[in-house]
């Protein structure tokens, strides 16, 4: 692992032109960026420069994005984030499933990108899984006391609505499918059973007096997850 | 002499069809030259050059014919075993796989062995004619079918072999080989005629001089009447008149052991006088014994072999009837029978002959006598069904006299006589003719005894009384022919009715039947009434595969698959009761159209005998409909396409047109935008370069937005939109649709009424956001800036709906239904302002996939429009207590 002021990112995408801007972004962000063209290439620089963070694309001229990702996780841990293309949400959930660590959806605004991007590297810092105690804004979990609270007053949520929301702050800024929602809160049997998951996202929006069409807090991927966002 | 008919005889001098040519040479006996005349002639051709090859030749091991074969290539024979006997046949498929241009086929006569495609060799010299292969082939007189009979009356000799007289009138050349029965008979002597050992004795016998003589006479007329028939064909090509005037020859059969050879006779006679010729059969109801039934078939069969049509009819009189269609069809001749076993006939009315003699003025009558070594008819079989017939004669005949003992106080004598007639006239209607006129003695003996005078005996009185009887009689005989008459009529008809009634029904059904399937589903359903058959459409892919359309899905047996392929490819009927592979469980019948096979009709009768002629004429006659129905089915069905891809093709170009108007839009400011940064970037200020990157940003979502648009719109054309449904909250649908349009909403003052509590909706979550934003951008392109837009959300107990309504200047109510159509706005042109115009028609097309619907109403305050989006609910999940 690279120094801890400059993470190393890898992009691996066929594109010259998205390369580009991507390099040009990061580089102004401060973080060092090394550039595949292919899978395989992208690969064998995983393995020889340990970066830090992977931008793997899904569509790539020799490999499947999801090969690359299936070969990488056998020997690495490294965060990925994936680019990919809207029209495909199973595409993302697959790539989710696959141990990808979050995605964004081409065409996609650099801001969006680089708060995935610094939610990852902080995520591999392994900072939140030691916090007993997780804010965003106005909002704050303590995960000893399962407390929450919203501008410093207690929020009194049911035991499915504190897990929900926990397991979304445990993964601040990113993606959580609603299948490991799903089967980490309501067990493996009811990982299809999506509605549990709207209602209760729903009751938690109320008591956190969230509007989904503004929201401060949860954001919904469509078809894919929720993700609570880092303010 | 018309053209027409000059037209007719020129088309059937013609190579039929690139069909191959037939010579036949045609002998009196074995051993007369045939197959070395046949060699000679293949020699010949040999040496001009001509592909030949000897399918069979049958040399006997007479040496002088075997000489003749050197040179002359031969196919390898097939073997196959039969009940573990090894026999070898000419190889069809062998032949058919490397044609060559003229085949030898010895013995055309001769029946293949079981197991082979078709029992006769001269089905196999058909399908070679078929396959444009010429021909040389052998055959003997008595093989003649129509001379059947009188080879057997010449010669004792009942010859089993045999060939369809039209195979012969189809050669096109036929050769007599010619020997006098003198020098024949020395060649026997010398034995240089192959004749097997075991039939020695019966050969001898009919090698006889008288024998040979005959058949020789039986040879030469034949080809005689093969010349005749040219000679006339060649008059009809120079365009004279022909010798004889064309007419027609009936011959009308019944149920009897004479039917068979009233055919053959009948086969000849057209044959000589050159008539086309037609077997009638009339059926009056009369009830038949399976016998009966089996000999009629069997004419019907034979006629079907020698080329005449086979034709029943229903009615109650069988002169009439058949006059009435001889003129009809105007027939010039009617052939009757004239059979020893209706004495009845005889001597209670007049015979059929001499009715028809009668009623057929203007035509030719002939009658055949029955032959007279013939064996009385056994008697009939449905004795059972007769004697309780005869039974209730009597019984009536019992109950007559009863009642009379009992009203003879009240009536006199010659009225009583009414209550007899009474019962005569029951039992006529009842049963037949014969038991009504045993009922009509019977009660003139029971009148007689206990009415007439003196009363309780046979004797009579009086001089007047034996008239009264007499009279009695004969009205009972009268009236009873009369009723049982009345009454097959009256069931011929019912019989014909039903039918009839059957028919138009199925063609009823077929006329309401759009598709191939439904037309399949109608036939089917009207011939599943017949419970003892199992019926299967098959239809053939181009890579021959068979398929099960419709009915019975059975395995079939490598024959019967091979059945069913000969029948597709050569149209006519294979399989059970034909034959040609006639092994396995199913009759083939081919529905036919112009082009070809559409499908294959198979019937397989659960007691796996053949079917009846009669089931199978029905088949046919349901068949033709059917085919016909499917046919149209398949044109219907072409012209849909051709509809559809005319549409298609229409829909395309629009949308390429409209495509590349509104893509290159957004590039074109997108372009602009940098270039103005790239090359004057120092000299504009701040604010503005900024405006002119978000501009760029706008543009870049915009294009985004269309070709998310585009790929939407080819998952709903491709008519295989899957569904992904999940269920979704409608807050979250209207938050995602609103966070992608932010940019375009931004300058408006947007409105949102979602109420906290909401059903959930089963759908496919990001169609239902596409459909949403389509209708938000459309909104917000017609909104005047800082005009307010309200999205509200509202449900009942049915459907959840999605309103957006703005304040522009609204839809018309003329144009409400248009604004779906896919590019109502592009057929605007420009003023339509931006947009392909697919939005709203995906908009429809998405929400109408998840069964909804969208309508439009009149906007906010009564300016603008609103646009409703209504979603049907499903009923909502169970959560547990727990939640």
């Amino acid at each position: 692992m690279n120094t801890r002021n400059q993470p190393t990112l890898l992009v691996i995408d066929d594109e010259a032109q998205i390369r580009k801007f991507l390099r040009i972004s990061l580089i102004a962000q401060g973080y060092k960026v090394l550039e595949a063209v292919n899978g395989s290439d992208g690969l064998a620089h995983a393995a020889l420069s340990k970066p830090d963070l992977v931008v793997l694309d899904l569509g790539l001229p020799d490999m499947d994005g999801q090969a690359v990702l299936r070969e990488l996780r056998e020997w690495s841990q490294v965060p990925v984030l994936v680019l990919s293309v809207r029209a495909s949400e199973s595409e993302k959930v697959l790539a989710l499933d696959g141990g990808a660590n979050d995605y964004v959806t081409k065409p996609f605004g650099i801001q969006e990108f680089l708060a995935r991007v610094r939610a990852l590297l902080r995520q591999a810092g392994g900072a939140e899984q030691a916090q007993a105690r997780i804010s965003s804004g106005a909002l704050s979990v303590d995960f000893a006391y399962r407390r929450v609270t919203l501008d410093g007053v207690e929020v009194a949520l049911t035991r499915k609505e504190y897990d929900v929301l926990a397991m979304l702050a445990r993964h601040l800024g990113r993606v959580v499918t609603q299948q490991q929602l799903l089967k980490d809160i309501w067990g493996p049997s009811h990982a299809d059973d999506s509605h549990y998951l709207r209602v209760v996202v729903g009751h938690l929006r109320q008591k956190l007096n969230d509007d989904p069409a503004a929201p401060r807090f949860i954001v919904t991927e469509a078809g894919v997850g929720y993700r609570l966002l880092e303010l | 002499m018309s053209d027409a008919v000059r037209a007719d005889a020129l088309l059937a001098e013609m190579p039929k069809d690139g069909r191959g040519r037939l010579k036949v040479f045609l002998g009196a006996a074995p051993g007369v030259g045939k197959t070395f005349a046949m060699l000679q002639a293949a020699q010949a051709q040999l040496r001009q050059g001509v592909d030949l090859r000897a399918g069979v030749v049958e040399t006997h091991g007479r040496a002088e014919t075997e000489a003749l074969l050197v040179g002359v290539p031969q196919q390898a024979q097939r073997s196959l075993t039969y009940r573990d006997v090894g026999m070898t046949e000419m190889d069809l498929d062998g032949i058919l796989a490397k044609p060559p241009k003229l085949l030898l086929v010895d013995e055309l006569a001769h029946s293949n062995a079981p197991g082979s495609r078709h029992s006769k060799r001269w089905q196999d010299v058909r399908e070679l004619l078929e396959a444009g292969i010429d021909i040389y082939t052998t055959v003997n007189v008595q093989h003649l079918e129509s001379l059947n009979d009188q080879v057997r009356a010449i010669t004792g000799v009942q010859v089993r072999e045999t060939v369809p007289d039209w195979v012969l009138q189809e050669a096109d050349e036929i050769l007599l080989i010619d020997l006098p029965p003198r020098e024949l008979l020395e060649r026997l002597h010398d034995g240089k005629v192959y004749v097997p050992e075991q039939a020695r004795a019966a050969i001898d016998a009919f090698f006889s001089q008288t024998n040979l003589t005959a058949l020789r006479e039986l040879a030469m007329q034949t080809a005689a009447a093969r010349v005749d028939a040219d000679l006339s064909r060649r008059y009809r090509l120079q365009g004279q008149q022909a010798p004889t005037l064309r007419g027609r020859l009936l011959v009308g059969i019944d149920a009897s052991e004479g039917a068979e050879r009233l055919v053959r006779h009948a086969s000849r006679v057209a044959e000589r006088r050159h008539l086309p010729w037609s077997v009638v059969h009339v059926d009056i109801g009369a009830e038949r014994d399976e016998q009966g039934l089996g000999y009629l078939q069997a004419a019907q069969q034979l006629a079907e072999r020698l080329g005449g049509e086979v034709i029943s009819l229903r009615a109650g009189e069988v002169a009439k009837t058949l006059v009435e269609h001889a003129r009809e069809r105007r027939a010039s001749v009617i052939l009757v029978g004239r059979s020893r076993q209706h004495l009845r006939r005889r001597y209670f009315g007049r015979g059929l002959a001499e009715r028809l003699l009668a009623l057929g003025q203007g035509l030719e009558i002939s009658v055949l006598d029955s032959a007279s070594e013939l064996l009385p008819a056994p008697r009939r079989a449905s004795a059972p069904l007769v004697w309780r017939d005869y039974g209730l004669a009597l019984l009536a005949a019992l109950l007559a006299t009863g009642v009379s003992l009992g009203v003879s106080r009240f009536l006199e004598l010659p009225n009583i006589s009414m209550v007899f007639l009474v019962a005569v006239l029951l039992v006529a209607v009842r049963s037949s003719l014969g038991p009504a006129l045993a009922c009509a003695g019977l009660s003139f003996l029971a009148y007689d005894f206990c009415f007439i005078p003196p009363v309780w005996s046979l004797t009579i009185e009086r001089q007047q009384d034996v008239l009264t009887l007499l009279f009695f009689l004969l009205m009972a005989a009268l009236t009873g022919n009369l009723a049982s008459r009345q009454r097959r009529q009256l069931e011929a008809l019912r019989q014909t009715q039903a039918e009839t009634t059957a028919l138009l029904d199925l063609s009823r059904k077929l006329t309401a039947a759009t598709d191939r399937q439904a037309v399949l589903a109608a036939a089917l359903q009207h011939l599943s009434g017949c419970n003892e058959l199992e019926i299967s459409v098959l239809a053939r892919s181009d890579d021959e595969v068979w398929k099960v359309e419709a009915g019975v899905q059975r395995l079939l047996t490598e024959q019967e698959r091979a059945a069913a392929d000969w029948a597709w490819q050569h149209e006519r009927a294979a399989g059970l009761g034909t034959g040609t592979l006639p092994g396995g469980r199913w009759w083939w019948w081919p529905l036919s159209a112009q082009e070809g096979p559409l499908a294959l009709l198979g019937v397989s009768p659960k007691d796996q005998r053949p079917l009846a002629p009669e089931q199978r004429r029905l088949l046919a006659a349901l068949a033709q409909p059917l085919a016909q129905a499917l046919e149209r089915a398949q044109l219907a069905q072409k012209l849909e396409a051709a509809r559809l891809h005319g549409q298609t093709e229409e829909l395309r170009s629009a949308l390429l047109a409209s495509v590349s108007h509104d893509l290159r839009t957004p590039l074109t400011v997108m372009r602009g935008s940098i270039d103005s940064l790239l090359t004057l970037g120092e000299s504009i200020s701040l604010d503005d370069r900024r405006e002119l990157l978000q501009g760029t940003r706008d543009e870049a979502e915009r294009l985004d937005r269309y070709i998310q648009n585009l790929l939407d719109m080819t998952r709903l054309g491709h008519g295989g939109l899957a569904l992904a449904r999940d269920w979704v909250a409608p807050a979250d649908i209207v938050a995602s649709a609103v966070q992608r349009l932010r940019p375009l909403l931004a300058p408006l003052q947007v409105e949102l009424q979602v109420p906290q509590q909401l059903p959930l909706l089963y759908v496919h979550g990001a169609l239902i956001e596409q459909a949403l934003i389509n209708v938000l951008e459309n909104a917000a392109r017609f909104s005047p800036s800082a005009g307010r837009l309200r999205i509200s959300v509202d449900s009942d107990a049915q459907e959840l709906r999605f309103s957006v309504s703005d304040q522009g200047p609204g839809i018309p109510a003329h144009e409400r239904e248009k604004i779906f159509d896919m590019f109502y706005t592009a057929a605007r042109g420009d003023r339509g302002g931006q947009g392909t115009g697919l939005g709203l028609a995906i908009c429809q097309g998405m929400i109408g996939a998840h069964g909804g619907r969208v309508s439009v109403s009149e906007g906010i305050d009564g300016h603008g429009a609103t646009l409703c989006l209504h979603l049907p609910l499903h009923p909502q999940p169970v959560l547990d207590d727990e939640q």
